[in-house]
């Protein structure tokens, strides 16, 4: 199998205690959406935030694309849309003139802006500034940035955070279209395992620093035939491993 | 060429912010209250306005109570202000993740800073410049006799700008590491009062931020010149505070 992201032995200590994360071997499929499992505080972001280079890494590797993120940043980050934690937004600014910031950079086509609206369905808030939107308004500009320069990975940080029903399902249709219709694999970390089901083709589950489960949905489910997905997920985190 | 994208971008984010509005209304605030000044003098204003000294004395006056307040604190607002605009919207994590080198980021920023301090010096000039020529336009007086002295008044503001240097360097040096806007707003203006107390000191040109008002007592006031070249002090800080900066800003631990 083709793995378009893979860490290996990715450890991480904020200070000299235990450490945030323990030899984290992540192995992210090519057109996968793989969900990232985990309950609050066991690591997700951090190991997210090491992906990206946002933090400084101390041990272990990180290869995407069979490259080393530390040989080529440019050229891997320029293949890859992000989001993490929180939407990245100017206020100040328009939703048009948010991406505008970004195109510039990335020197990306203009019409990917219009594009990029359209599939977060945000075409008609004209020059009205990013802190009048509502969250859900931002959530989806957030994305909108992410998917500006068409990547070819999307590495999203619980991007349904703080939406109601209809914005989350919303979101989880346009990831699906995304990696269904464009091939864009997605690696999405999210602490609520209904909509993990819903949306993962594969997923990794993370309990204290380390990963406890790593495979295709199911495969975890078929290893538990009589039991539902948030009783297994339970007794993961619980013995640590299946 | 990573680096004209990169200022487009920074160039593009000051848009409607409030560095922007700042630099209008500080360029424009002393020459306002000076045209507002002779036009209520205007009995004044022939005998002035046929005076070939009228444009030496409106820049003297002008750059008083710029170079002493109204520069070293604008300086210091404004590049809090262009540097905070990351930490405010919590997107230092997306500008961490664009395929840009780290230099490059600090570079566009930097110059984003320095283009804003120049664009400050030739609003200014054109403040000046109206306040000298308006109350003829208003009262129907007769217009300045003697032309204005823009190489003259351009490179007097020429070495105000390197004077406003270290303000710069230090203030962006603050604003990069802290996520709180108190923050370098308060290393601001604790030297910028420490430089007001020491100005008539036989050493306060090692004081970073006086240099404007020293620069004023100078070349203006015709004051006698501190033991050393102020500009060349003023680089100087600016490149090490420049140099340091750079060296945090890269050495980071979390850059989100």
């Amino acid at each position: 199998m083709q793995f378009i992201l893979e860490t290996s032995g990715l450890t991480y200590a904020f200070s000299r205690k235990q450490p945030v994360l323990d030899n984290i071997n992540l192995q992210v499929p090519e057109g996968s959406i793989y969900g990232f499992l985990g309950p609050n505080g066991a690591g997700k972001t951090t190991t997210l935030k090491l992906i990206l280079g946002l933090l400084t890494r101390q041990r272990g590797d990180i290869t995407l694309w069979g490259r080393s993120f530390e040989k080529d940043r440019k050229g891997l980050l320029r293949r890859l849309g992000s989001f993490i934690e929180t939407p990245s937004l100017y206020g100040h600014l328009s939703a048009m003139d948010n991406l505008l910031v970004w195109q510039k950079i990335y020197h990306c086509p203009l019409e990917n802006i219009a594009r990029a609206l359209r599939l977060v369905g945000l075409t008609d808030t004209g020059s009205k500034k990013v802190r009048q939107f509502s969250f859900g308004m931002k959530q989806r500009l957030g994305i909108a940035v992410a998917l500006l320069h068409r990547p070819a990975l999307l590495v999203l940080d619980e991007p349904t955070n703080g939406l109601d029903p209809h914005g989350i399902i919303d979101i989880r249709e346009l990831l699906k279209t995304l990696n269904r219709e464009e091939g864009i694999t997605i690696l999405v970390s999210s602490h609520l395992l209904s909509e993990v089901e819903k949306l993962a083709t594969h997923m990794g589950i993370i309990h204290h620093g380390s990963m406890v489960y790593q495979g295709t949905l199911h495969g975890l489910l078929s290893r538990h035939p009589h039991a539902d997905l948030e009783k297994i997920f339970l007794d993961t985190i619980k013995l640590g491993a299946l | 060429m990573m680096f004209v994208h990169s200022f487009q971008s920074e160039w593009l984010k000051k848009k409607h912010s409030a560095a922007v509005a700042l630099v209008w209304s500080g360029a424009f605030f002393i020459p306002l209250l000076m045209l507002i000044i002779r036009l209520k003098k205007f009995k004044d204003l022939a005998s002035d306005n046929a005076s070939p000294g009228l444009w030496a004395w409106l820049y003297g006056l002008n750059w008083q109570f710029m170079a002493f307040f109204l520069l070293p604190l604008g300086v210091m607002l404004a590049t809090s202000l262009i540097t905070q605009l990351e930490y405010r919207n919590n997107t230092w994590k997306q500008v961490h993740t664009t395929p840009q080198d780290m230099s490059t980021i600090f570079l566009s920023k930097l110059s984003i800073l320095l283009v804003m301090l120049v664009q400050f010096f030739l609003l200014f000039n054109i403040g000046i410049w109206l306040a000298g020529v308006l109350p003829a336009v208003f009262k129907g007086v007769a217009f300045p006799r003697a032309s204005f002295p823009w190489v003259k008044f351009l490179r007097g503001s020429g070495y105000f700008f390197i004077d406003s240097l270290p303000i710069v360097g230090l203030q962006y040096l603050v604003s990069l590491q802290f996520r709180n806007f108190l923050a370098p707003l308060c290393v601001g203006i604790a030297l910028y009062v420490a430089s007001v107390i020491a100005i008539e000191w036989e050493y306060g040109y090692t004081i970073p931020y006086n240099y404007s008002a020293l620069e004023y007592l100078v070349s203006i006031k015709g004051n006698r010149l501190p033991s050393a070249n102020i500009h060349v002090w003023a680089l100087v800080y600016f490149a090490v505070f420049i140099i340091l900066s750079y060296f945090l800003y890269r050495t980071k631990k979390d850059k989100s």
